[in-house]
């Protein structure tokens, strides 16, 4: 079964249209939805919550049509948002109580023991939290209750390195039991390159592309070259040069460059580079 | 929904401690002259005022878009406002009452039919009041609701005074407001279900 599948979503604002997106999220994977900021990442998972209504398309969360029924898909949903959304004056021990009457499987061991491995202080208003102390809190509410899915808007931002590392290796666990998938958006592409077996570009509302991880790292390469190699190669395999001062650098589909040509591997970050300056 | 009470609750015990140390002075208040009646209605209004006050906490911290992704419906989250309010305007209503009884059976003056016409305006009144703020709020966000807070203190102030001409006239011209007053009590009631209806409804359709 497919965690998520959204086939030809639209959205449209005064200045801003998120245009036929489709995408498909199998259960037991991670999708990384990478964007600059107002590509249309919040809006999706927004329109995926029915937190916004769409004008068009249709949104499937665990086989459930997510306009009927939602509130009992939303039990096997896990978010964080952006901006958690956790009332100022409430403390992580409050909020437990609130959530223990929120969700049905709500663990109360588990919440617990998230608040100690993150070391969240279970007596201190959400007000005075940093905000890597508040993405940790909205982790730990969201990994709490079962949830079989795991929206995460830029979940990870705010987290000192050390933390992030820690986030990014419990996503990784909750993906070993094969009913359990993640979509998370991010503009930080290091973190979603790690973790990630999907990715996903949006640009301006639109999906450039969304591909396994593994076969865009396959697919893609960086030459390096001199202007007299970078003539010999076939013009279709080249997808982006730029010059430096240290020779040519060029992102090329390795299937298409000759044998002797040395291809470094490229990363996320320089396709998305290149994928966006493309689409300008 | 019970999550939801639970924390306007927290919320309330937090960020509304001073309405509810008004409504007890203004309370005292009307004891002392318990000829005006805007001292009894404030109040009863103030409760129905906290509702508006945590919308505008919830709209501040996020936690409208954030409820939005917990197991909840729209009129779970709507409800959930409309029961604060009862809750607290219930509390306030019964303690006017109880406060009251108190005075006029201690000076020898209590009546049935006087304190049932008394509590009936204090229901009304206290109805119509939280019946006005919640549909705009939910509709507009608390922001641009305001509005309608000023059009309610309005309609609050008005009735205090026609309700205190009213018991007056009642009184001069023997005008038996026991028997009118269960209807226009059951009027309110039916405001206030019709707003609780209507914020549901605009709330749904709300983008958050």
């Amino acid at each position: 079964m497919n965690a998520l599948e959204i086939r030809n979503l639209t959205k449209s604002f005064k200045d801003f249209r998120l245009d036929n997106l489709s995408l498909t999220l199998p259960s037991g994977c991670i999708m990384g939805l990478i964007g600059e900021n107002g590509a249309g990442k919040s809006t999706t998972i927004k329109l995926i919550l029915d937190i916004i209504h769409k004008d068009g398309g249709s949104i499937k969360i665990l086989g459930e049509d997510n306009e009927k029924n939602i509130k009992m898909t939303k039990e096997d949903i896990g978010v964080v948002l952006d901006e958690v959304g956790l009332p100022e004056c409430l403390t992580a021990k409050q909020v437990g109580k609130v959530m223990k009457h929120t969700f049905q499987n709500w663990d109360q061991d588990e919440y617990n023991h998230l608040l100690t491995k993150f070391s969240i202080p279970d007596k201190k208003q959400f007000k005075d939290f940093s905000r890597g102390m508040k993405m940790k809190l909205g982790i730990a509410i969201a990994m709490s209750h079962g949830a079989k899915l795991l929206l995460l808007d830029e979940a990870t931002s705010g987290l000192d390195p050390v933390v992030r590392d820690e986030v990014v290796e419990m996503f990784y666990d909750f993906t070993r039991d094969e009913s359990h998938s993640i979509l998370i958006s991010s503009h930080i592409v290091s973190d979603l390159e790690k973790l990630c077996d999907y990715i996903a570009f949006l640009h301006k509302g639109k999906l450039l592309l969304c591909e396994e991880k593994d076969v865009l790292l396959s697919k893609y390469g960086i030459v390096h070259c001199t202007p007299e190699q970078l003539s010999a190669l076939d013009l279709k395999s080249i997808k982006h040069t730029k010059v430096t001062p240290y020779g040519i650098e060029t992102i090329v589909l390795r299937d298409k460059v000759p044998e002797d040509f040395k291809i470094s591997p490229i990363s996320i970050e320089e396709l998305f580079l290149l994928m966006v300056k493309e689409a300008k | 929904m019970k999550g939801l009470i639970i924390k306007d609750l927290y919320m309330t015990a937090k960020y509304c401690r001073s309405n509810i140390i008004i409504s007890f002075l203004f309370l005292l208040l009307s004891l002392a002259s318990p000829d005006n009646l805007f001292f009894t209605f404030y109040p009863a209004m103030l409760g129905g005022m906290i509702p508006t006050n945590i919308l505008a906490y919830d709209e501040r911290s996020r936690w409208i878009q954030y409820s939005d992704t917990l197991p909840y419906s729209r009129a779970q989250i709507v409800s959930g406002k409309y029961i604060i309010g009862l809750i607290a305007q219930g509390t306030i209503i019964v303690s006017i009452g109880i406060a009251h009884a108190a005075v006029m059976i201690s000076n020898g003056t209590f009546s049935t039919e006087a304190f049932g016409v008394f509590m009936m305006l204090i229901l009304t009144m206290s109805l119509i009041s939280s019946s006005i703020n919640l549909p705009f709020m939910f509709k507009y966000g608390v922001e641009k609701g305001r509005l309608a807070y000023y059009v309610m203190v309005g309609i609050v102030c008005g009735g205090s005074v026609a309700a205190s001409q009213l018991m007056t006239e009642s009184t001069e011209q023997e005008i038996n407001l026991f028997g009118v007053l269960p209807i226009v009590c059951l009027i309110g009631i039916g405001i206030f279900a019709l707003s609780w209806y209507l914020s549901i409804v605009l709330y749904k359709k709300r983008e958050l």
